[in-house]
């Protein structure tokens, strides 16, 4: 029986690996022939003649030789992945157009730059300006979309004109850092403490801390988008986005050493919003026969998410979470009418979102399984 | 809000006027007749709270009114949303001894 449980766990871990390994390379395939038709449409042959220089820069002239320039052509490490810049500049470095190629962002994230008008302000400035660092600033609410815009730019230009720049991966420790590291410490005290008063009031101060600054201050919870762009080969700016590999690594780490999954149970901030909400309701854990089939739906919807989305090439697409539109109100209706009823169910339902919706739940219960397996 | 006709409108407030009477008295009497136990501050919370609900709801079909679907949907549902979480919390508020 022993031996059976543990073939069919291994054939179910090798299952997922192998898929999410042919959809990552299907949408690879996918997207590089998509990139190549887009550049060749923004600047039709008909009407103008261009000479690759190198892979990021282009000599562009119309065909009756009034204008020349240059185009570059750079990539940004953007929330979901890559955003790939195309600048087209005169011969005196001056930007005349900015277009984003490609990019996977949460469509909100460049609404709020359009708002902003980002893109204008951002070609206003000389591309040289953006070699020594970020000449204007980043949208709030939409900083790491704006600085992969830049950094696109920047990356364009010192790859194209061979402009040779330090980069430093310093990552940078800051007030979020430090949240996330007292976040995952108290997550692990709370393993070993027996004492339920001090346990309970751990547990609530965690999940206070995390629901006012992981939700509402930083909107900073681990999304299924982020984790479909590291399966993308994608991984977040280490100098601007630490903390993301602090609360991803910790959490993992936890489940590893300690079977225990820290981040959903005192971490997340949208489970400490259906405490509060049960709390308040007074909710009541859901008991059904039918529990075991609900949780399988639940991963089994992860896993159709993350498929699609690889194959897409396109982490957004596997974004079904409500934490944007319960912390920050951006998201689409559909996300809002889910949250609506998530709030009013978990007044009444013990923690409903986490329990039978949550994609995080099926990748944390994925990586369990490769731990019991592994220590079997 | 009829712009057609001239008895519909003071009809209509005069129905609305019933309907707030009614819905107070009904609501004062089934909580003394309960076994809630009532004091100035709940009565407080309870009036603040019903008002508020009632904004939401004009405020919502307001904008409604002025062909700002979008908004007036948008209204509707982040204010209702908050005030019934805060209608379930005052209940157990109320409930409780």
């Amino acid at each position: 029986m022993m031996m059976k449980k543990k073939y069919r766990d291994l054939i179910i871990v090798s299952g997922i690996a192998v898929m999410i390994i042919l959809a990552a390379v299907y949408g690879k395939r996918r997207d590089a022939e998509t990139q190549k038709e887009l550049i060749e449409a923004f600047f039709p042959s008909s009407q103008y003649h261009i000479e690759r220089v190198n892979g990021n820069k282009w000599k562009l002239s119309s065909s009756n030789l009034l204008y020349s320039g240059n185009i570059y052509i750079g990539e940004g490490k953007g929330y979901n992945g890559a955003v790939s810049i195309m600048v087209q500049t005169d011969h005196q470095g001056r930007i005349s157009q900015l277009n984003i190629i490609a990019n996977h962002e949460t469509p909100s994230y460049f609404q709020k730059l359009k708002i902003n008008n980002f893109l204008k302000t951002a070609s206003q400035v000389k591309i040289g300006d953006y070699v020594s660092g970020e000449p204007i600033d980043a949208v709030s609410g939409a900083t790491i979309t704006s600085r992969a815009i830049m950094q696109g730019i920047r990356n364009g230009n010192t790859k194209g004109e061979n402009i040779a720049v330090s980069n430093s991966f310093h990552p940078s420790f800051g007030i979020l850092e430090f949240i996330i590291v007292a976040l995952l410490i108290a997550g692990l005290i709370l393993q070993v403490i027996k004492n339920r008063k001090i346990r309970r009031t751990i547990r609530w101060t965690s999940l206070i801390v995390s629901f006012a600054m992981l939700g509402f201050v930083y909107n900073q919870p681990i999304t299924l988008s982020r984790i479909v762009a590291i399966l993308n080969g994608h991984f977040p700016d280490i100098r601007y986005e630490f903390y993301f590999y602090l609360l991803l690594g910790g959490s993992i780490m936890a489940i590893i050493f300690t079977k225990k999954n820290i981040y959903c149970r005192s971490i997340c901030p949208f489970s400490a919003a259906q405490e509060i909400l049960a709390k308040t309701g007074r909710a009541k854990t859901f008991h059904t026969k039918y529990y075991r089939r609900l949780k399988y739906l639940q991963w089994g919807f992860t896993l159709g998410a993350i498929l699609l989305a690889l194959v897409l090439n396109n982490p957004g697409a596997a974004q079904y979470e409500v934490f944007g539109a319960f912390f920050q109100l951006t998201g689409t209706v559909i996300l809002f009418v889910v949250l609506f009823i998530v709030v009013i169910l978990s007044l009444f339902i013990y923690r409903p979102w986490c329990n039978f919706m949550c994609p995080m739940d099926g990748v944390f219960a994925y990586v369990r399984m490769i731990r019991n397996m592994i220590s079997k | 809000m009829f712009p057609n006709s001239t008895i519909l409108g003071p009809l209509f407030w005069i129905v609305m006027g019933g309907l707030y009477t009614i819905s107070f008295t009904g609501f004062y009497y089934w909580i003394t007749d309960s076994i809630i136990k009532m004091n100035w501050w709940k009565w407080l919370l309870s009036i603040l709270w019903f008002l508020g609900l009632n904004i939401t709801i004009a405020g919502g079909f307001t904008l409604f009114g002025e062909k700002e679907i979008r908004a007036g949907f948008w209204f509707l549902s982040v204010f209702g949303g908050v005030f019934i979480v805060l209608g379930v919390g005052l209940w157990r508020l109320l409930t409780s001894r």
